[in-house]
């Protein structure tokens, strides 16, 4: 899975993002105090504003001190009652009828269908969620006003920020049980869509494999004595293997294979194909630090360049020293009592094509980052962008793994590796080699991977190859899947309430849904507005457009020109603070595609989102709460 | 003199104009108001439309922020949500939520002001019978007709049990019936020693229940005082005599006092409300600006 910005661990990220946090909240709110300020003076004069500020600052504080958890309940319940009373279950309908629909177009004959599956239940359910969150959230408290209703609550001792909150989580909680239905709809689909049987007709479809004794009790229990394949369904059949124990297995097809069973009737052996599995998976990777080995032996971060415009992988020459590093921590016995499953996607550069029917060989490695003891676990062929599946088995033989030492050097306060071998330390011919106990030290190990083709080159980026540990719950990931979405979903809500605080339900609405468009764009938007994206500033890039200029040559140095740029340069400030302050929505995608492309969601991102949603939620509570405090409830 | 307690509510200076977006001055829906209300008394708020009646009950709830002057409810300035504590209000039309039926929405205004559960439904239970809406409590309020949603709106303004109501137009959509029943209630609150202030456009209504009155026109307060003494008419007398004769009528006093009759009134004559009302307005039409009350002083 291609992941551009990686997500720190949790504690180290926490600390510079609370403060960075505090930073633009501090910001925030003294521009707010510097507006409120200016309005007070020109409402109330000089010297009635500062007085009045701070007595408004004092009462705002007091409220939330005097805040009643039991009538913010209160409020929510009363939202929550007013969605069901108002149907917004027709929602699930509309998405029930999508799904039937989507059954008959979404073809499940491709190579990867759990991926189309759920990448589609995914999507329509972010779109139909994301929709409703705006529409209940701007609506609600604008219908309030409209219709008096808020005269009866605001003249109870009820305060604004108990109003405010109580609608935040009424609202989440209706669309928390909507999604909720929803994904237990979508997993039904995605499981019963993926879900398929092949016919096996017996002495037709496997057939015993030449050359084998008729005795299968002579052969050894994982000879196989017979193969063929299944019958086709879903566009697709599977190899099928009888070993010589009795036992069968379905070769993987399509990203899944399937049960079989063994059915002994009357000293005739039958085996029946039962139904698929692995098709959805929750793969736990284990992802290392990423380093590269240069040429002439020294480490450095990034690889050669072979010209991609996309610089996401680095690349190393093969038949040179040149290796890609990944630095694992935290490698126990405990954790990988066999061995290490290790999981790659890697990229092949090709300077020639050579021979066309072979494809690029490469090594596997690992080694002690300490000693600098090192073996050759696995020697592979390269399938471009395929995720290859290796395993470096706990014993390691001195010659079968040609096990030598690539020792440290030091060189002042810079250490390199030394590309001269030294065997001082190797064990007697014949000894074997623990993973464990020769390789990882404090639970460090390092994992090399080299081109062995020359002029051929081997490219890759940190998140390309990962240790699988013990696959997570399957269908408990299909729900952490849809925690993006919830997420989404609760900012969404927070703007759409804050902006129903003062704004007229269409406008509320409108607002809102312009947050979700940037928010989608945001780093699109913070491009345009740091002057950074093709076509310059927004007013230039206008001037563009109609005057059916590219985006790339100069334009000329008139004088409208220069006044575009100079305005360009000074709405870009604004626009940047903005920007910056956008939540990104397009981060939270991250977990639909965990989910389709079989990955665990990992527990530090849910942390690390869940934080950065208090983030944008919190303050978005105070500002709408401040709102409604200060704004005449009545015309 | 009454103690500061005694004074429900009071305003000094109070005056709202409304502005535009631009902040540019539309209208004075009320200037420099003032005025107390006691603890116990009716106080009734006449004035035709647009005097600025609803002004003054939204200022005094802090729905509205006042442009200069101070309102205190309660002992509290009106943007304090304590003061809601003991505070209880119908509005003009019942602004309910016509999603809920009579019991929801009395147990919803109950959990707005922290009334334990047990507390609540017994609370909700009586006051649905007090308003006679045990056979529709079930019911949403998006069918109740609009006396149904007044005496819910009623209940809803009681469920807090408060010192200080505030009605506007308690009586407008009722029924004779209902009419009767809302003034009987306004009565009894006032024995249970509760303040009650109430717009109202139906001056018998007024009449019937209120201790003391104000009249607003075009935001000025024209009138203010006990309704008996509004009423009166001070130059005349009236004197009430049954089985006078008639040489006794030329000399009314002497002869009602050698003739040994039966002297049943003697004093001023009163005007009715209504016909007081038009009066203040009319001359309010013809000489804008500060009237010299007749009542007494804020």
């Amino acid at each position: 899975m291609i992941i551009e910005n990686p997500i720190p661990p949790y504690l180290e990220w926490i600390g510079m993002a609370a403060l960075n946090w505090l930073i633009s909240v501090g910001a925030l709110a003294a521009l707010f105090s510097l507006i409120a300020l200016v309005f007070l003076t020109i409402r109330k004069g000089p010297k009635q504003a500062v007085p009045a500020f701070v007595g408004g600052v004092r009462g705002a504080l007091e409220d939330l001190f005097k805040f009643s958890w039991r009538r913010a309940f209160a409020i929510a319940s009363l939202a929550i009652r007013e969605s069901i009373r108002k149907k917004v279950v027709v929602v699930c309908v509309v998405f029930l009828a999508l799904l039937m629909f989507a059954g008959w177009f979404l073809d499940p004959s491709g190579k990867d269908p759990a991926r189309l599956c759920a990448s589609f239940v995914y999507q329509s359910t972010t779109y139909l969620v994301l929709l409703l969150a705006i529409f209940l959230s701007a609506l609600s408290l604008p219908a309030d006003f409209k219709t008096k209703t808020i005269y009866t609550i605001v003249t109870k001792p009820v305060r604004s920020s108990e109003i405010v909150l109580g609608r935040i989580i009424g609202l989440a909680t209706v669309g928390t049980a909507i999604l909720a239905l929803m994904a237990v709809c979508s997993y039904f689909f995605v499981s019963n869509t993926l879900n398929h049987k092949h016919v096996l007709v017996d002495g037709e479809d496997v057939k015993a494999v030449e050359g084998v004794a008729e005795d299968w009790s002579t052969l050894a229990p994982e000879t196989v004595v017979a193969s063929g394949e299944t019958r086709l369904a879903n566009g697709h059949k599977h190899k099928v293997e009888v070993f010589a124990d009795g036992t069968a297995r379905v070769v993987e097809e399509n990203k899944h294979a399937h049960t079989i069973e063994r059915i002994v009737e009357d000293d005739k052996t039958l085996y029946k194909v039962g139904s698929a599995v692995g098709a959805l998976q929750a793969k736990t990777p284990v992802y290392g630090k990423i380093k590269f080995r240069g040429e002439n032996g020294f480490e450095k971060e990034r690889g050669i360049n072979v010209g991609e415009e996309w610089e996401y992988r680095s690349y190393v020459a093969g038949s040179t020293e040149e290796a890609v590093i990944w630095t694992f921590d935290n490698i126990t016995p405990e954790r990988f009592p066999e061995g290490l499953p290790v999981e790659m996607t890697i990229s092949a550069f090709r300077t020639h094509m050579g021979n066309i029917e072979k494809t690029v060989m490469g090594a596997l490695y690992v080694r002690n980052p300490k000693t600098g003891l090192t073996a050759e676990t696995n020697v592979f062929n390269s399938e471009k962008y395929a995720t290859k599946a290796l395993f470096v088995e706990r014993e390691i033989d001195q010659e079968k793994n040609k096990v030598r030492v690539r020792t440290l050097k030091k060189t002042g306060d810079e250490s390199t590796f030394d590309p001269v071998l030294t065997t001082a330390d190797l064990k007697q011919t014949g000894e074997k080699y623990d993973l464990f106990e020769d390789f990882v030290v404090d639970g460090k190990l390092e994992i090399w991977l080299q081109c062995l083709d020359s002029q051929q080159y081997f490219g890759a980026a940190e998140p390309d190859l990962y240790l699988r540990a013990q696959d997570a719950n399957v269908f408990a990931n299909f729900f952490k899947g849809y925690l993006g979405l919830w997420q989404q979903m609760v900012i969404l809500i927070s703007f759409g309430v804050l902006f129903s605080a003062f704004l007229s339900g269409p406008v509320a609405m409108a607002a809102t849904f312009g947050i979700l468009i940037a928010g989608f764009s945001k780093n699109f938007f913070v491009e345009i507005a740091r002057l950074e994206a093709l076509g310059g500033g927004p007013i230039e890039s206008f001037n563009r457009l109609v005057t059916h200029e590219n985006m790339m040559s100069d334009l000329s140095n008139t004088f409208a020109t220069q006044l575009i740029k100079a305005f360009d340069a000074v709405s870009g400030v604004f626009l940047s603070v903005i920007g910056l302050a956008l939540p990104s929505f397009s981060d939270y995608n991250f977990y639909a595609d965990c989910v389709a492309n079989g990955y665990d969601v990992p527990w530090n991102a849910v942390a690390v989102h869940m934080t950065t949603t208090a983030s944008f939620a919190i303050p978005l509570f105070v500002v709408g709460y401040a709102i409604l405090r200060n704004r005449e409830v009545a015309k | 003199m009454e103690s500061v307690s005694d004074v429900v509510v009071e305003t000094k200076n109070l005056t709202k104009t409304y502005r535009d977006f631009w902040g540019r001055q539309k209208v004075r829906a009320l200037k420099a108001l003032d005025l107390q209300v006691k603890r116990g008394e009716i106080f009734g708020l006449l004035g035709p439309n647009g005097s600025g009646k609803t002004t003054t009950i939204k200022l005094l709830l802090g729905l509205l922020f006042p442009t200069s002057g101070e309102v205190n409810i309660l002992g509290r300035p009106a943007s304090d949500v304590a003061k809601n504590e003991r505070l209880g209000y119908l509005p003009e039309e019942s602004y309910l939520y016509r999603f809920l039926n009579a019991e929801e929405t009395l147990d919803f205004y109950g959990r707005l002001f922290n009334i334990p559960a047990a507390v609540r439904k017994q609370r909700v239970a009586q006051l649905i019978q007090m308003v006679g809406l045990e056979s529709a409590k079930k019911r949403q309020l998006r069918e109740y007709s609009k006396g149904m949603t007044r005496r819910i709106g009623l209940a809803q303004a009681l469920i807090n049990d408060p010192d200080l109501i505030l009605l506007d137009e308690p009586t407008s959509g009722l029924d004779p019936i209902g009419t009767r029943n809302m003034k009987n209630l306004i009565l009894q609150l006032k024995e249970q020693g509760k303040t009650v202030i109430m717009s109202s456009h139906l001056l018998g209504d007024v009449q019937d229940v209120c201790d003391r009155v104000g009249v607003l026109y075009q935001g000025e307060l024209k009138e203010l005082g006990r309704v008996e003494d509004l009423l009166k008419i001070v130059e005349q007398t009236e004197i009430r005599v049954d089985g006078l004769s008639d040489e006794a009528k030329r000399k009314i006093e002497k002869i009602v006092e050698e003739d040994k009759a039966n002297l049943i009134f003697c004093g001023n004559p009163t005007t009715s409300l209504e016909d007081l009302f038009h009066d203040i307005i009319a001359e309010s039409e013809a000489h804008p600006g500060k009237r010299v009350r007749g009542g007494e002083k804020a």
